[in-house]
């Protein structure tokens, strides 16, 4: 038998605290914090206004660098987590969560309770339930940003929500997951509750109704009631619609289908760019807790676990929907001493419909009808589970390529020390080209290049697993990769005069594939952004060269520039990540120097290390 | 090999919750309204078409009046393209990929309000609200012409593409029709018919599959579906952008039990609500029997959707039925396959810049040796040479690919590979064209530029003409370095050894007369122009290599031509002037 991720105690701990603070409408926010315990418990009340979940048309999504709480940058230059690294695209959030944290974290001293569990080395756990459990999942992050990340504490934080609605896109997703982060958020759904998938539907297509129903759960969530079956079936109508137009288009690209019709109908309509992120528990309502990861089937679940079976059931559904929202505590108290658990994994092997089970997936099988999944649904799971075992033999196929990166590079080094020799350095004898292996090394950097851009395409179109670029062995290859190859790429530029044509390297001829795995190791190492650029040396030696010889006499217009570089050249020698045969006569990095005024180089830090 | 999956019920799901379905109709519905159904028609339908400005879009919406039924649609006669070349204006777009013929009804239709669809057209092309166009029967023939006119005006990589809804419509066009939509993905992209298996419109214009024992075959060609069609039956709904899956579908729904419940005017109005709503519904979407293959349950899903299923005591049909399941496979599957053969450029230009890598080595050995490398390939004296053969095939069939596809796209998109391309391109022509002139001359024939280039060559240099013309595009860079660059004429070696050949008629005792006349005047020619190629630094240094053909020509022409003779080039030539060949002070001194 599967069990949960969580022990019993912490969720069923987190779920009463996590109702409790709704009588609290007026706190910022409750803490749990009981000496003998070695956990500590925060929650939040919630908030039924829709200014607070829909801060503008359509979603009410920002991205994170619009909040100072998740910065796209931090004081110490390092760029956020959640981002993509190559692509350095920024996740998008809910801005009316967001906001409330950041009032939370202005207004009250949850900030210094925090740091007084990681002092006290206790385990945290942020917990939540409806909008509340939305500001925990940011929270959450806002705590592996700032603590986890840059190594302040080791404990690693707990996140469990309860008929939360979703909080961020896709690319906040890929980022927990590349990060390993993904598996500290716990998201409970009841298969019914319409909270989790209100972001799903643009404020538009229920703005009335949505206050409405906010007002009904609201008052719900101080005395249980009945009888709202009106508002509800509309509200439950207006959302599965838009529910289903999501699911549906995102089923599509799980499929693998290219009718082009897709993209143009989503050109003339709105679709939600929430999507789950973390582990999901959804409970069927009869006994089983279905253990979810793989994100692109939690969506279709949200939609199709909620479908309809006939219109009779309409109002009785639609009522759940809303009841649902408040029924966890009792579910997860009767549940969890069963331990009914079951983990949805290998999806792309689900039998296919209710009477398919057999000896081995028989709780599989029941889970799905529990869930009461059509075939339809179960082809769309196996679809997103064919995806990520598709997107794992992709990343197969690149490890194997290793070995020629590998080989490529040797012969490159191999390259570059025999140039050293002649006392040119292998860029300036790249760039006049002269030799038979000035040819061969052109070859092997343009085979290394298909290489490096197919694995760039691939991050383009997120065809990789989310841990690829973090892989140390990977961000290591192309740091190797990126010192030796990128010299020649300057070269090649600067040789055939396309600055002339196109502008300086740096603005507009560096391929991806260098700034992308530039930004891998600055991520890997929490380095400041842009300050792993050794392997861009050479473009700025030959613009600096260029003004020289265009305007001899303007030096001041360069100083700042040039004294720049020579202190960053020193540090990339005396780190070792540059060597120190762009000292060599020959090169024309000497060139530059002897070009520099006397009084310039009497008083630069390479003073002393050429020998002029 | 992965799990294939059939979505064509899920691509349906998908646009019938967009609710834009629900929306057109709407605007179809209140085009009819205010016609007077009893209204006297002697020439044809009246058209009736609206514009309507909503908060998010605009919309028009055609329709005809009364509604047209199938009693009115009993012609299927088709009209070709080149009988239409003076009064349609998309007949040009038409015709550029081989006839294709339209529904003759439609047509008229169209024909008959070109002026004030002109106006439309005009008002609505440039409008930033994104634009539906929808019609319903026939309207909704005219509602697809007139999208298609409007596109070819549009550029589609910049402009919000429109979209096209109609709601059973009958067949517009013939297979010539349906590819030269195709042609152009952007543009089949926009086109959406919703066809019910209730109304008979939609398929009375696809061949039945015993067309031969009905005499039909007098036709030429037959009807066949474009752009994406939504079938639905009862409450369910698929989609397929697929004309051959689409006309079999088509045919089945007819064939099927759908039959009994055909009705002469289907209100699509009451059929997108009951879609819509069962959006949120399991349906019969859930399969009874045990089935392991993703594909072959989700085929079954499909016809089950609409309508179609085994039926018990019904042997016939039932082995039609897993006949056309396995027909509805392979045709996924070859999709697929389809997809990941396309011939993308992109992809494989890394491997023609490591030949190109090749080849720019070849030239600057060749060079070192003092012969340069169009003769050293011509003269094939090494391994090395011969090796060269296999790297221009590969590089030559590459770029006739991409000439290929540049020539199928429209206009407009066209331009655009084209000078994405242009660099590459240039470059290679450049490089390449000499040795297939080295082959050419080699194989003893005579006038290469006439009658040996090949048509790939020729498209490419148009195309940087008209570039360098329309956009001011340069692709010489401003600081030459005639060390460096490759001949801009490709064709320069053909000129060189069609000199050569004068000078040989000259040296011929034999030659007659006229022949010694002209080639004397052409020699005189390629003097001046070889002049102007030099001022210009349009050559490469190398043709001035001791053992280059230009120079053996140089050689024999001196020995021919009198001592008054006094042109630029032979002033250049004797006086070795060549060996400052694109310096600074040459340059100055040949402009003076």
């Amino acid at each position: 038998m599967d069990s949960l991720p969580l022990g019993e105690e912490v969720i069923q701990k987190a779920c009463s605290i996590a109702m409790e603070a709704h009588n609290y409408p007026e706190t910022t926010y409750l803490v749990e914090n009981s000496p003998s315990s070695s956990d500590v418990f925060f929650t939040f009340p919630g908030s039924w206004s829709v200014a607070d979940w829909f801060t503008r048309l359509p979603f009410g999504e920002i991205k994170v660098d619009r909040s100072k709480l998740l910065p796209p940058k931090g004081k110490d230059g390092v760029a956020t987590s959640l981002r993509s690294i190559g692509r350095d695209e920024l996740a998008t959030v809910n801005e009316g969560f967001l906001r409330r944290l950041e009032l939370i974290l202005a207004n009250s001293s949850l900030q210094s309770e925090v740091e007084k569990a990681i002092t006290d080395k206790k385990q945290i756990v942020f917990t939540g339930h409806s909008s509340a459990g939305a500001v925990a999942i940011l929270a959450t992050v806002w705590f592996l940003e700032k603590y986890t990340k840059p190594e302040i504490t080791r404990m690693s934080p707990l996140c469990v929500t309860f008929g939360s609605p979703l909080v961020a896109d896709f690319i906040f997703n890929h980022a927990l997951r590349r990060e390993n982060w993904s598996h500290y958020f716990i998201h409970f759904v009841m298969r019914y509750d319409i909270v989790p998938r209100i972001l799903l539907a643009p404020l538009s297509s229920m703005e009335r109704e949505l206050e409405q129903i906010l007002y009904l759960l609201n008052r719900k969530a101080l005395f249980p009631s009945q009888g709202s079956t009106r508002e509800a079936s509309q509200f439950y109508q207006t959302v599965m619609r838009n529910a289903s137009a999501l699911t549906s288009h995102a089923a599509c690209q799980l499929m693998g289908n290219a009718n082009p019709i897709l993209e143009t109908v989503a050109s003339f309509i709105e679709l939600s760019p929430y999507r789950p992120c973390g582990t999901f528990v959804f409970c069927t309502g009869n006994g089983k807790l279905v253990v979810v990861r793989n994100a692109d089937a939690v969506l279709q679940l949200l939609f199709y676990s909620s479908q309809l079976c006939s219109e009779n059931e309409l109002e009785e559904v639609a009522e759940r929907s809303l009841n649902n929202h408040f029924d966890y505590q009792s579910e997860l108290r009767e549940r969890l001493k069963m331990q009914n658990v079951v983990h949805l994994d290998h999806l792309e092997g689900l039998p296919l419909s209710s009477n398919g089970a057999t000896a081995e997936n028989i709780a599989t099988s029941m889970a799905l009808n529990d869930l009461g999944l059509s075939t339809r649904a179960r082809l769309c799971l196996r679809a997103a589970g064919e995806l990520e075992k598709q997107k794992l033999s992709n990343q197969q196929r690149m490890d194997r390529k290793k070995a020629d990166i590998e080989a490529g590079l040797a012969m490159l080094e191999d390259y570059k020390s025999k140039c050293a020799v002649c006392q040119v350095g292998y860029y300036d004898a790249f760039r006049s080209s002269k030799d038979e292996d000035d040819f061969k090394a052109n070859v092997k950097r343009l085979e290394l290049t298909g290489i490096w851009d197919e694995i760039v395409e691939m991050l383009n179109r997120y065809e990789l697993p989310e841990g690829f670029e973090s892989r140390r062995e990977w961000v290591e290859l192309a740091t190797r990769y990126r010192r030796i190859v990128e010299p020649l790429d300057v070269a090649n530029y600067y040789r055939h005069a396309k600055n002339e044509d196109t502008g300086p390297y740096m603005d507009k001829g560096r391929p991806r594939r260098y700034k992308y795995t530039q930004r891998w190791r600055e991520h890997a190492l929490r380095m400041p952004v842009g300050s792993s650029a050794e392997s861009s040396f050479w473009a700025e030696v030959e613009e600096l060269l260029l003004h020289r010889s265009t305007r001899p006499g303007a030096f001041e217009e360069i100083r700042e520039t040039s004294l720049n570089l020579e202190r960053k050249l020193k540090e990339w020698i005396d780190g070792g990540h540059i060597s120190r045969d762009v000292f060599l006569e020959g090169s024309s990095f000497t060139k530059l120097w002897k070009s520099l005024p006397q009084q310039h180089k009497s008083v630069s830090c390479l003073q002393g290390q050429i020998n002029s | 090999m992965n799990q294939l999956f059939s979505s064509g019920s899920e691509v349906a799901s998908f646009v019938v919750s967009s609710g834009l379905l629900k929306l057109s109709w709407a605007k179809n519905l209140d085009c009819y309204g205010g016609v007077n159904l009893n209204e006297q028609h002697t020439l044809g339908f009246p058209l009736r078409y609206k514009a309507y400005q909503e908060a998010k879009f605009n919309i028009i919406a055609f329709v005809t009046s009364p509604i047209c039924t199938k009693s009115h649609l009993q012609e299927a006669e088709l009209v070709s393209s080149t009988a239409l070349r003076e009064t349609f204006p998309l007949a040009e777009f038409l015709r550029s990929n081989g006839n294709s013929s339209i529904h003759k009804e439609a047509i008229m239709l169209f024909g008959g309000h070109m002026n004030e669809l002109l106006q439309l057209k005009n008002q609505y092309r440039s409008s930033s609200k994104p634009l539906i166009v929808t019609g319903h029967s026939l309207g909704g023939s005219v509602a697809s012409l007139f999208t298609l006119w409007l596109l070819e005006s549009l550029d589609v990589s910049a402009a919000k593409r429109p979209l096209c809804l109609t709601f059973g419509s009958p067949l517009v066009g013939d297979k010539g029709f349906q590819q030269s939509i195709s042609e152009h993905p952007a543009w089949t992209s926009c086109f959406l018919h919703v066809v019910t298996g209730k109304d008979s419109i939609p398929r009375l214009f696809i061949p039945p599959h015993n067309l031969h024992t009905m005499g039909l075959t007098s036709q030429p060609d037959f009807y066949r579906p474009f752009g994406t069609f939504l079938l639905c039956f009862n409450m369910g709904c698929i989609c397929s952008d697929n004309p051959e899956a689409i006309s079999e579908l088509l045919v089945a729904m007819g064939m099927g039990g759908t039959r009994n419940e055909e009705q002469l005017v289907v209100d699509y109005g009451k059929i997108v609500e009951q879609l819509e709503s069962w959006i949120i519904f399991k349906g019969i979407s859930q399969l009874s029997e045990f089935m392991p293959n993703s594909l072959r349950a989700g085929t079954i899903l499909l016809l089950e959707a609409i309508g179609l299923q085994k039926r018990q005591q019904q042997q016939q049909q039932n082995n039609d039925f897993d006949k056309l399941i396995e027909k509805l496979e392979k045709l996924e599957e070859s999709c697929m396959l389809n997809k990941r053969k396309v011939f993308d450029p992109a992809k494989k230009l890394n491997d023609i810049k490591i030949k190109m890598a090749f080849l720019e080595w070849y030239k600057k050995v060749s060079k070192a040796e003092e012969i340069g490398y169009y003769d050293c390939y011509k003269n094939q004296f090494s391994k090395r040479d011969r090796d060269i053969v296999k790297l221009k095939k590969f590089l030559t069939n590459y770029w006739k690919e991409i000439v290929a596809q540049a020539e199928k796209k429209p206009h407009k998109d066209g331009v655009y590979f084209r000078t994405r391309w242009l660099y590459a391109g240039t470059n290679y022509r450049r490089m390449i064209e000499p040795l297939d002139i080295a082959d050419y001359y080699k194989a003893g024939q005579k006038n290469y530029i006439n009658n040996g280039r090949s048509d790939h060559y020729k498209k490419m240099e148009q195309w940087l003409e008209e570039a360098e013309k329309q956009s001011g595009f340069s692709i010489n860079s401003k600081k030459q370095n005639v060390d460096v660059i490759l001949t801009y004429d490709s064709c320069f070696w053909a000129r060189v050894e069609e000199a050569r050949i004068w000078c040989k008629t000259l040296e011929n005792a034999d030659a007659t007369i006229t022949d010694r006349g002209s080639s004397r005047q052409n020699l005189m020619k390629f003097e001046l122009y070889v002049m102007e190629q030099i001022k210009k630094s349009a050559v490469s240094s190398e043709i001035f290599l001791k053992d280059s053909s230009f120079m053996q020509w140089w050689k024999e022409y001196e020995k021919i031509i009198e001592p008054y003779h006094n042109l630029p080039l032979t002033d250049f030539m004797k006086n070795c002037k060549y060996h400052q060949y694109g310096s600074e002070c040459l340059v100055l001194s040949l402009k003076i």
